[in-house]
């Protein structure tokens, strides 16, 4: 990336306080523009080239399926992160690439630090996806291994492995605590917590961990696990392990995209705010809800679609248009469903029946 | 605007109601208990032994052909309330439902339903007496009670299936579809006030779906179940009916443009539109997806921009429907990986209409792809017409109607091994959406499926 244009961003995601989003946007998109072929390509066939886009709302979104289909990038890449299989197993698997990995992980310790852990600097880590050794690709685990790293206190690690959840290991740790009182913060894929649930409702098991114990999930359980809902896993987490409602922060992200949002329940505890749970992000995204047909913004509080204008994606592409519905909400969203794998009605053949055939 | 949902006996009196809320159209339907429906099933087919079982077939046709005759009327009050309240449930605009509501039933003229029996039958008169055959006499007796578990996606479906019923002396029971509950009673109404016996033999319920307790009730009465929906659904049904069964499951069709019809690309891209456009791409009958032939007088990509500029003609004066949120956003995400597919330099097109309105995508690659539907058809070059079954031969047990553009010579080779195949109709371009009434549905009889025959063997003494 130019490098003074690399310098600003992260200096805008190291003190958002200076400099505008606006101003930096448009700098952003016109360097994507010159750098990224295909979608310089794209843009030119909207005609919403540089000279033309005054405003980052302007600024063309690339569908999360072009991701499948090729590279998006403004240079070779640090890294790439790639989606995880679908159900229909033979589609192909999107790809992200970062060619200044720094970016991604600024903006990731930022938001981090902002929502899990406002009240202190440290926690010990209970992660429940596999490390980074058995899924090398997946974004969500490389996020979980810088957050270890930065974040974890001693003793923090993984409880996954290539058999699946290494439930006896979890139980000692989750019992070591409730004795020495040393909180624990776990983290890990919705449909992982369901499965350790699961197997603690199974063997009549209970928690009690210490106060300032804390739970991030992600991603939700469709397909992966019995589907439950997030009052579901906060009734869960407060019988089983002791954890407040307010504890339990809902990371809402992808692989596309560079930087997260998560449910401003705890912070707002810590900082004795009063508001509905939503979704907030850091001070370098913006998102805006759209009719699905129209692809405009629809009135505060209405569903629609959403759009992410992300800067942590400056090494790729910034506006995502993704398939998820949500509705405004103070000054974040809420995250309402997929608008994914749509049905035919009726005798049509229905695309997910087709696709079950091959 | 409330529609009532339910068309029930007098004696049946539910005091549950459900209301499916369709936005402006409510559909305030009764929730029977089992009680109820056995009560609604006594009196129907108690009607029927009274009124339909030796009623004569050119009655129940000439009612049949005045209640048609009130649907293809404009002005009809049963018409108004259908054309207004059809749009809020099926989703299809206003354009869509006054054209396709006529389109579909005057298919059922009286002379279309006489022409169905003399084809299956022979002589229509073997639903009313002994009639002779080569083997002495024979004569056929329908079901006493019918059920119909309908489906949501195509508007007047109902007709159709309550239709033949009747014509083979059944006691007809409906299951509206949660999607589609306003035409079933209103079709039912429109034969009572023109039969009022006729309407006794009817009724038409909502339930929710696969609720076991009234399906086992409706299917254990019913001589014959016929149901339409998914794979799931007609599964499910079939493995709880004990009498006839005749399922209705997912289809897929598609189009065959050869390349003598290319030469008139403007006339032969219209009519793929329209077959495209027709509900929506809802149908069974709906082509999912255009094979053309290379070597005519408009490349297959030519054919694709041809397509393209007819869809957004049609759609100007059939507009298509509303979309739910999943159903735009699936078009959109399609849309994006075509076009970025184009940029990275593989030989794919896209040709998209105004917001979600209609997409065209060009792809060379000749596999066979379902469509996520709503208006969205692709278009794959073939160098032969005869390389099309083989691209087909993995849906093979999904196929139901090819639309072929193609001169007698060669469309008849590839009609037998289409056939072959599984498929069970080929039509014209521009006539997918408009089978005749006795078309064989899935290969089916509409008549003979329904019925079952007695036979009379006389002592002729000559021994």
């Amino acid at each position: 990336m130019g490098h003074a244009l690399f310098e600003e961003v992260l200096a805008f995601l190291s003190d958002p306080h200076e400099g505008s989003f606006a101003d930096l946007a448009v700098k952003v998109f016109d360097y994507q523009f010159r750098q990224n072929e295909p979608y310089r390509r794209y843009c030119e066939k909207r005609e919403k080239t540089p000279s033309r886009v005054a405003h980052w709302k302007e600024i063309p979104a690339v569908p999360t399926s072009a991701f499948k289909e090729l590279d998006l990038l403004c240079g070779p890449p640090e890294k790439v992160f790639l989606t995880s299989g679908t159900t229909q197993g033979a589609e192909k698997r999107g790809r992200h690439g970062f060619p200044r990995l720094e970016l991604y992980q600024a903006s990731l310790l930022f938001t981090f630090k902002t929502f899990l852990l406002p009240d202190r600097a440290k926690l010990r880590m209970v992660i429940l996806t596999p490390p980074p050794e058995i899924m090398p690709d997946s974004s969500l685990v490389h996020m979980l291994e810088v957050v270890r790293k930065e974040l974890g206190a001693s003793g923090s690690g993984y409880f996954v492995g290539e058999e699946g959840l290494q439930f006896e290991r979890l139980i000692t740790g989750l019992t070591n605590a409730s004795e020495t009182g040393e909180p624990l913060f776990l983290l890990g894929a919705t449909f992982s917590f369901v499965h350790f649930f699961d197997r603690c409702l199974e063997q009549s098991l209970r928690f009690h961990l210490p106060p300032g114990s804390r739970v991030m999930d992600t991603g939700g359980s469709k397909g992966r696990s019995r589907e439950i809902s997030a009052d579901e896993l906060y009734r869960l987490c407060r019988e089983l392990l002791g954890i407040p409602d307010t504890f339990v922060v809902n990371e809402y992200g992808m692989t596309e995209m560079g930087s997260q949002f998560y449910d401003n329940s705890l912070r707002n505890h810590v900082l004795g705010v009063h508001e509905p749970r939503y979704k907030v992000g850091p001070p370098w995204v913006r998102t805006v809800v759209l009719d699905p047909e129209l692809l405009e913004e629809v009135p505060p509080g209405e569903i629609g679609l959403l759009r992410h204008y992300d800067l942590a994606n400056a090494g790729s592409v910034m506006a995502i248009q993704t398939e998820d519905l949500g509705r405004r909400i103070g000054s974040g969203f809420e995250v309402v469903g997929r608008a994914r794998g749509a049905e035919a009605r009726g005798c049509s053949l229905a695309l997910e029946e087709l696709l079950t055939l091959r | 605007m409330i529609i009532p949902g339910a068309f029930l006996p007098p004696s049946v009196n539910a005091d549950e109601v459900a209301r499916l809320d369709f936005g402006e159209i409510v559909v305030e339907t009764a929730i029977l208990t089992p009680g109820q429906l056995e009560k609604a099933i006594e009196a129907i087919t108690e009607a029927r032994d009274r009124y339909l079982a030796h009623r004569p077939i050119h009655t129940i046709l000439s009612s049949l052909d005045q209640v048609i005759a009130l649907w293809l009327d404009p002005t009809s009050p049963l018409r108004r309330v259908a054309e207004e309240a059809l749009p809020a449930a099926t989703h299809l605009s206003s354009e869509m439902i006054t054209h396709g509501l006529p389109a579909i039933l005057e298919g059922y003229r009286k002379d279309h339903l006489l022409q169905v029996l003399e084809e299956e039958l022979g002589d229509p008169l073997f639903l009313d007496t002994f009639r002779p055959r080569k083997f002495g006499r024979s004569r056929a007796y329908g079901p006493r009670l019918t059920t119909h578990i309908l489906s949501g996606n195509i508007p007047a479906l109902a007709a159709p299936s309550v239709i033949f019923a009747l014509l083979v002396k059944s006691a007809v029971l409906v299951k509206s579809s949660s999607d589609e509950p306003i035409f079933p009673p209103l079709f039912a109404r429109s034969i009572a006030e023109v039969d009022p016996e006729l309407g006794r033999c009817l009724a038409v319920a909502w339930w929710k779906g696969g609720e076991e307790t009234l399906e086992a009730i409706a299917f254990s009465r019913s001589d014959v179940v016929i149901a339409y929906g998914s794979g799931q659904a007609i599964t499910s049904i079939k493995g709880r009916v004990q009498g006839r069964f005749i399922g209705y499951g997912h289809r897929l069709s598609f189009g065959v443009i050869g390349r003598e019809a290319l030469s008139d690309l403007e006339e032969i891209a219209r009519r793929a539109a329209y077959d495209t456009s027709m509900f929506d791409q809802q149908g069974c009958l709906s082509p999912h997806l255009f094979y053309v032939e290379e070597g005519g007088a408009a490349t297959p990509k030519g054919f694709a921009r041809a397509l393209a500029h007819a869809m957004d003609e049609l759609h100007k004066a059939l507009p298509r429907g509303r979309l739910s949120p999943e159903e735009a956003s699936v078009i959109h995400q399609l849309r994006g990986a075509y076009e970025f597919r184009e940029i990275a330099g593989e030989d794919v097109a896209v040709y998209a209409g105004e917001g979600m309105s209609w997409t065209v995508i060009y792809e060379k690659d000749p596999t066979f792809l379902p469509s996520c539907l709503n208006r969205t058809v692709r278009v794959k070059p073939v160098g032969d017409l005869g390389q099309v079954v083989q691209l087909v031969a993995p849906y093979a047990p999904y196929l139901s109607a090819v639309g072929i553009a193609a001169p007698p010579n060669r469309l008849l080779p590839l009609v037998d091994a289409l056939g072959r195949l599984g498929v069970n109709r080929i039509c014209p371009v521009g006539k997918m959406q408009h089978p005749p009434a006795g078309w064989h549905h899935d290969g089916r009889f509409q008549i003979l499926d329904l019925i079952r025959w007695v036979d009379l063997e006389e002592d002729r003494g000559s021994a």
